[in-house]
């Protein structure tokens, strides 16, 4: 019984999805819905993060930024623990060519850069 | 191609490129945005997390995230997370894409009102991804 109500209910979900995107009058008014909630909850954000503040206390943004920081650091680790690798290859190679000392840095991950952005993690991969 | 894999991504990105309403589908959406298949073993063992940036109407760059903390420090303007079985119903049309965010089953951090009012340009990436023989993991196994 629960089963077949819940499948009735995807079911009458899933049409008002496909309505909300066939129709522009249904999506624009879905669109503003949404936006008025997103909007809503980010002016509570800002609020709470302004008495945290007041109180002496770290808000989410803050925790955000350490985050962020966090994995610039976690990056650079994984781009200096490749080239220490990529180092240690080529140092036997080095000492039988008479070649003693370490070369050019190589770029991290081994694949050529594309455009690349500013704050770019400059890891490997696809880039296109 | 395997869905999540760098090729099937790369097969995509050129399938949508090639759209020629992609343009207008991207017009006015904020730069970037990031994706994540969260883990689901043994056929997604670790989470994919890949990132892509549109500029003059076409997605310009990508590439798949060594590691999905790395989404932290890029910061983009649209993150979506979802379990690899969501996506791999998402990519069948067994689930519809806007259901599956308005519920909240598909995590989208950033603008969703944009998101929804684009949602009538779904047909640009369902004819791309009609162009790619995807497979996906859970099946290629037995």
């Amino acid at each position: 019984m629960l089963e077949r109500l819940l499948e009735t209910g995807a079911e009458a979900a899933s049409r008002a999805a496909r309505a909300v995107a066939d129709s522009d009058r249904a999506r624009d008014a879905a669109a503003a819905a949404v936006g008025l909630a997103q909007r809503g909850k980010k002016r509570l954000d800002e609020v709470q993060e302004r008495v945290l503040h007041l109180l002496g206390l770290a808000a989410r943004e803050d925790y955000a930024e350490v985050a962020k920081r966090m994995a610039r650091l976690k990056r650079k680790v994984r781009e200096l623990s490749r080239q220490l690798e990529g180092e240690g290859a080529r140092a036997p190679q080095a000492a039988v060519a008479g070649e003693a000392g370490p070369g050019e840095p190589e770029a991290a991950g081994g694949e050529p850069a594309g455009e690349v952005r500013e704050d770019d993690p400059g890891e490997g991969g696809a880039r296109r | 191609m395997i869905f999540p894999s760098e090729a099937w991504l790369a097969a995509v990105v050129e399938a949508v490129n090639r759209h020629p309403d992609l343009s207008l589908a991207l017009a006015g959406l904020p730069a970037d945005l990031a994706a994540v298949v969260e883990a689901d073993p043994p056929a997604v063992p670790a989470p994919v997390a890949a990132w892509g940036r549109h500029a003059s109407g076409r997605i310009a760059e990508w590439r798949l995230l060594e590691d999905q903390d790395d989404i932290l420090e890029l910061t983009p303007a649209y993150v979506v997370r979802g379990p690899y079985r969501l996506w791999k119903d998402l990519l069948l049309r067994r689930a519809d894409p806007l259901q599956a965010a308005l519920s909240g089953k598909l995590q989208v951090r950033g603008d969703l009102e944009a998101l929804v009012k684009r949602a009538n340009y779904r047909y640009v990436l369902d004819e791309a991804l009609a162009k790619v023989a995807t497979r996906f993991p859970d099946e290629a196994r037995r």
